[in-house]
């Protein structure tokens, strides 16, 4: 991958929760969850995080709460259960 | 000059629309109850424009470029916004603005050290549409929309956001013109979202709070630093609106409509008035 623009170091990570709010992030992301992440210059840990997806990591690798649930509800949870569900099992589910 | 004739604070989470069924229905009847006075007292009031001043979601402000407060600048504005991906129970509907006094507040901001963002397209989320939804959904009565950083750190200190408040009242009070304005402000109070807090309502911060609102204590408001507000919730600072109300009220007591800390909404749900 080339460099990417210079940017904070959450900013990625929360341009592709952020981005999921168009159509055209949602198609991507329903269409091919890694194609959908090649877009975006993450590192390591904070793919994975996106990938499993892992709600701890993502708020500990500075991704906003806000955007954080609502990639939460995009997997079908119920509103009320993030903090049952980010809970148990290290934050997976 | 114009005339500041009102001051609505309310809470505008959209459970009040959409998840009714979550919570006991004799409390979200009792909510419902105080959006009926609210209304009523906005009616009677009749403002020729209101500003309505509310935290986003991160669904239109985001970190490439976030500002501390941004006022909008065009003849309408639409949302909800979150109605474009889902369902969410109530309607998309357009909004009249006034570009006139919005333009008026800018100008006069950038002059005196009250430095707007400014947006000329906006589609609103739930933050300001669930209240009017709630308020005046007919859209009888033009609103220019604010927004106040509450979803991402830096943000705005309470301090500053009263200052804007008071700064509000003096550019509304030397407006030259014979129209009445009232405020809106929405959020709040205690709550958390996406969060291992989330579900954890901090009944104590929100009777302080309102306690202080209601006693015209300006001093205590403005003071509240940003740890004790994120301490009560992660969303909590969402009261930052309602601070910068206060400071447009500021030497007045707020009357509290409505307070309850509601389970399954998540969140200490809140309503008061200035009138």
């Amino acid at each position: 991958m080339t460099r990417p623009p210079p940017a904070s170091a959450r900013y990625w990570l929360n341009r592709a929760l952020f981005d999921l709010g168009e159509p055209a992030g949602r198609e991507a992301f329903a269409a091919d969850r890694a194609a959908w992440l090649d877009r975006y210059p993450l590192d390591a840990p904070a793919r994975e995080a996106l990938e499993s997806p892992d709600w701890l990591v993502l708020l500990d690798r500075g991704a906003l709460p806000n955007l954080v649930f609502k990639y939460f509800m995009m997997h079908g949870h119920p509103p009320g259960k993030f903090a049952a569900i980010a809970g148990e099992a290290g934050g997976h589910g | 000059m114009a005339e500041l004739c009102l001051g609505i604070a309310t809470s505008h989470l959209a459970h009040i629309v959409n998840a009714r069924e979550a919570a006991d229905p004799a409390t979200v009847a009792a909510f419902d109850a105080g959006y009926e006075r609210l209304a009523a007292t906005l009616r009677e009031a009749d403002p020729d424009v209101c500003l309505i001043v509310s935290a986003e979601h991160v669904n239109k402000f985001f970190i490439d470029n976030m500002p501390a407060f941004c006022m909008g600048l065009f003849d309408s504005f639409s949302g909800p916004v979150e109605s474009k991906a889902r369902d969410i129970g109530y309607p998309w509907r357009e909004v009249p603005s006034d570009p006139g006094f919005a333009r008026y507040l800018i100008e006069r901001g950038l002059d005196e050290g009250v430095d707007w963002a400014v947006s000329e397209f906006w589609e609103a989320d739930h933050g300001i549409m669930v209240p009017l939804h709630k308020l005046d959904p007919e859209g009888r009565v033009p609103m220019v929309p604010v927004f106040v950083n509450c979803a991402s750190a830096p943000m705005p200190s309470a301090r500053r956001c009263f200052a804007v408040g008071r700064w509000l009242a003096d550019a509304i009070a030397d407006w030259p013109s014979s129209r009445r304005v009232g405020i809106v402000a929405t959020g709040g109070l205690s709550h958390s979202v996406g969060t291992l807090d989330q579900g954890r309502i901090d009944v104590g911060f929100d009777e302080w709070f309102l306690d202080r609102l209601c006693a015209g204590d300006g001093e205590a408001l403005a003071g509240l630093s940003d740890p004790a507000m994120m301490a009560a919730g992660s969303s909590t600072g969402e009261v930052r609106s309602w601070i910068l109300l206060a400071g447009a009220f500021a030497g007045r007591g707020a009357e509290r409509v409505f307070y309850a800390p509601i389970e399954g909404f998540d969140t200490g749900c809140a309503q008061a008035v200035y009138a």
